[in-house]
C-alpha cells in the first residue's frame, strides 16, 4: 500500500514548477556572512567587556572590603564600621540583648542603637529609655556589657528622672542606675575602667558607677568644655581639663595646674600609667606624657599619627597601647582605628586597625591585637561607597554595550528578513 | 571565484529535483519557493565548508526550515483550507486531492511523509535528518496517512489502512 503512497506522492511533486532562484543569491549570501563574522567580532568584544564588568565590579566589592557580615565570621572587630543609613534593612528592633559578645556599638543615620557582634552580626536594639540627643551608648573593653542613658521622657527639662543602664549582652539582663542630681537628664559619655567593671559617665552632671551597683557616686565635673574623664581598675578617676588634670577617689587626691594651650585627646588610665595625648598649637605633632600614678614620674615622648588631627580615646589593647579614634576634622565623617604602641617612652609608634565610617563608634578594645587589627567583613547590601558606584557603573557600561549589540543584531536579523 | 559557479552549476542542475520536494514539503507553491530560496541562501553562505555533494545539506536545511517556518507560523498555517489553486497545475484529480491534503497537514507531518515515501528514507535516516527518535518519524508517519485518509477518503486506497489505530 506505501508503494503506491510512494509513487502518488512522487507523482504529485510533478506538478511543481522549477523555481528560479535569484543570480545574485551567492553575492547576496558572501555579503551576509561577512556582516555576520563583523557581529560575531563586536558581540565578542561587548560580551568579554560585560564579563570583565561583572568580574570587575565583583573584586571591587571585595576589595571594598567587607561585604554581608552574617553574624558567622572570624571573631574581632571590623576593619570597616559603616554608617548606617535610615532605609538599612535591620529587621525590627529588638529588646533582647542577649546578642552576645560584641565588638562595636554605633548609632544608625536615625540615631538608633545598633550594637555588631563579635562575629560581624548586626543587631539594632530598643533600649529602654535611650532618647537621643540626650543619651549615648558604649560597649565595655571586654564587649560584654553595653551602657546607656535612659529618662522617664524625651524631655530635657531638670528634674526629669533619668539615669544609666547597663546590659549584660550574654544574659541580656539589665542593670538599671537611678541619678540623683536634679540637672537635665544627660547622659552623653561613657568611661570604661580597662578591666570592665568601673564606669564614669558624663552630662550636666558627672558620677562613678562600681562594680554591680545601682548606685552613681557624683564625681567633681570641672566647668571646662573640653573635660576628659578616666578611671583605673581599682576606680580611680583621673580629670583631665585645658587648665588642670585632678585625681579623684572619693576625695579629690591632686589638682594639678597645667600649661595653657594644651589640649587634651586622652586622658585615660592603664595599669597604673597615666597617659596624656596633648596636641600643641595644631601642628599635627603629638607629645604623649605617661604619668606614673604611683611615682608620679613622668616621661614624654613625640607621636605622628599620620597627619591626622584630632584624637579621641576608645580603650586599651594591652596595658601600654591605647586604641584612639582619629579624625581629620571634628566635622570629618571618616576617622581611624590606630592603636598607639607607648611601650618605649622615646618612639612611640601607631599602627592602624581599621576605619570608622559610622556614628557614635565605641569600640571592644580587647578584641583587637597587634596580630588581630580589623577583621575583613563581607558588606551589608546597603553599604554604599565610591567602589561600589564605580563598578556598578562598570556593569552599567557593560550592560549597555550588551543591549546596543542585541539591538543590532535584531535589526540586521529584520533586515535580512526583509 | 570557482565557489561561485560551482554553486550556480548546482542551482542550474538541481533546481528542478529540489523545487520538487520544496512544493512536496509546504504543500503551497509561494512557501517552497521562499522555502528553496532561503535554502540556497543559507547553503551560499557555508558554501567554503560543504566538502563532497552540496545536496543533502541543501536538503537537510529544506527540512528544518521547514519545520522552523510552520512553528513559527503554526496558527496561521493550521487555518490554511488547502492549496493556492490558482498556481497548482492539475494533472488528474487525484494528485490533486493528493496535493490539497497534503496542504492541510503540518508540516512536520509533510516533511515526514516526504522523507519516507518520496526520499525513500529509512524511519532511522529521516529521524536522523530531523533530529528526531526513529519512534517520532513512525508515529508522524502515522497520523499524517490518517489524516491524509480522512481529508480525502478517496486516497484511502494508496494511504494505506495500517494506520487504522492511529490519531487522526
Amino acid at each position: 500500500m506505501t508503494g503506491r503512497l510512494s509513487e502518488e506522492l512522487k507523482q504529485a511533486g510533478d506538478l511543481a514548477p522549477v523555481f528560479t532562484v535569484a543570480p545574485d543569491t551567492y553575492q547576496r549570501a558572501r555579503r551576509a556572512r561577512r556582516r555576520d563574522l563583523g557581529l560575531a567580532v563586536v558581540s565578542s568584544v561587548a560580551a568579554v567587556a560585560l564579563i570583565a564588568g561583572i568580574v570587575t565590579s565583583a573584586a571591587a566589592r571585595e576589595d571594598a572590603g567587607p561585604l554581608p557580615a552574617d553574624g558567622q565570621g572570624p571573631v574581632g572587630v571590623p576593619s570597616v564600621v559603616y554608617g548606617i543609613p535610615s532605609d538599612a534593612d535591620l529587621g525590627p528592633a529588638s529588646s533582647d540583648l542577649a546578642v552576645g559578645r560584641s565588638a562595636v556599638s554605633q548609632l544608625t543615620d536615625d540615631e538608633e542603637p545598633v550594637v555588631i557582634d563579635d562575629r560581624g552580626g548586626y543587631h539594632l536594639l530598643d533600649l529602654p529609655g535611650f532618647s537621643r540627643p540626650l543619651h549615648m551608648l558604649s560597649l565595655s573593653p571586654d564587649g560584654r556589657q553595653l551602657a546607656w542613658g535612659w529618662s522617664e521622657s524625651a524631655s530635657s527639662a531638670k528634674g526629669t528622672p533619668f539615669g544609666v543602664r547597663i546590659a549584660d549582652l550574654d544574659s541580656g539582663e539589665v542593670r538599671e542606675v537611678a541619678i540623683e542630681t536634679g540637672t537635665s537628664p544627660y547622659v552623653y559619655d561613657f568611661t570604661w575602667s580597662p578591666d570592665g567593671r568601673w564606669l564614669v559617665w558624663e552630662g550636666i552632671g558627672a558620677g562613678r558607677i562600681a562594680p554591680g551597683q545601682v548606685v552613681s557616686e557624683p564625681v567633681p565635673r570641672p566647668g571646662d568644655d573640653n573635660i576628659l574623664y578616666a578611671v583605673d581598675d581599682s576606680g580611680v578617676v583621673s580629670i583631665a581639663t585645658l587648665k588642670a588634670l585632678r585625681v579623684w577617689d572619693g576625695e579629690l587626691l591632686s589638682n594639678e595646674v597645667r600649661e595653657t594651650g594644651w589640649y587634651p585627646s586622652i586622658s585615660t588610665v592603664a595599669d597604673g600609667v597615666l597617659v596624656e595625648t596633648i596636641q600643641r598649637d595644631r601642628d599635627d605633632t603629638f607629645t604623649t606624657r605617661h604619668r606614673r600614678l604611683v611615682d608620679g614620674e613622668v616621661v614624654e615622648a613625640i607621636a605622628t599619627l599620620d597627619d591626622r588631627s584630632f584624637v579621641s580615646d576608645l580603650g586599651w589593647v594591652d596595658a601600654r597601647q591605647a586604641l584612639v579614634l582619629t579624625v581629620d576634622t571634628p566635622a570629618s565623617g571618616v576617622g581611624h582605628l590606630d592603636v598607639l604602641d607607648l611601650s618605649d617612652p622615646e618612639d612611640t609608634t601607631s599602627y592602624r586597625v581599621g576605619e570608622v565610617r559610622g556614628q557614635g563608634v565605641t569600640v571592644a578594645a580587647d578584641l583587637v591585637a597587634a596580630d588581630r587589627p580589623g577583621i575583613e567583613r563581607p558588606a551589608q547590601a546597603w553599604v554604599v561607597d565610591e567602589d561600589s558606584s564605580s563598578s556598578a557603573a562598570m556593569l552599567a557600561i557593560g550592560g549597555a554595550g550588551g543591549l546596543v549589540v542585541v539591538a543590532g543584531l535584531g535589526w540586521w536579523m529584520r533586515r535580512r528578513r526583509a | 571565484m570557482r565557489d561561485e559557479d560551482d554553486f550556480a552549476a548546482f542551482v542550474a542542475a538541481r533546481s528542478p529535483a529540489l523545487s520538487r520536494t520544496a512544493y512536496l514539503l509546504t504543500g503551497d507553491v509561494h512557501h517552497a519557493e521562499d522555502l528553496l530560496q532561503t535554502a540556497l541562501f543559507k547553503a551560499a553562505k557555508a558554501w567554503h565548508r560543504i566538502e563532497g555533494d552540496p545536496e543533502p545539506y541543501v536538503r537537510r536545511i529544506l527540512y528544518t526550515q521547514n519545520i522552523s517556518w510552520w512553528r513559527r507560523r503554526r496558527l496561521r498555517e493550521t487555518a490554511l483550507g488547502g492549496y493556492d489553486e490558482a498556481q497548482s497545475l492539475p494533472d488528474t484529480e487525484l494528485r490533486l486531492a493528493m496535493i490539497d491534503a497534503l496542504g492541510r497537514l503540518t508540516a512536520r507531518q509533510r516533511t515526514v511523509l516526504v522523507l519516507r515515501y518520496v526520499e525513500d528514507l529509512t524511519e532511522v535516516e529521516a529521524a536522523a535528518q530531523l533530529g528526531i527518535t526513529a519512534g517520532s518519524v513512525k508515529s508522524i508517519s502515522r497520523q499524517a496517512r490518517a489524516r491524509l485518509r480522512t481529508l480525502a477518503p478517496e486516497l484511502a486506497e494508496f494511504v494505506g489502512a495500517e494506520a487504522e489505530g492511529g490519531s487522526a
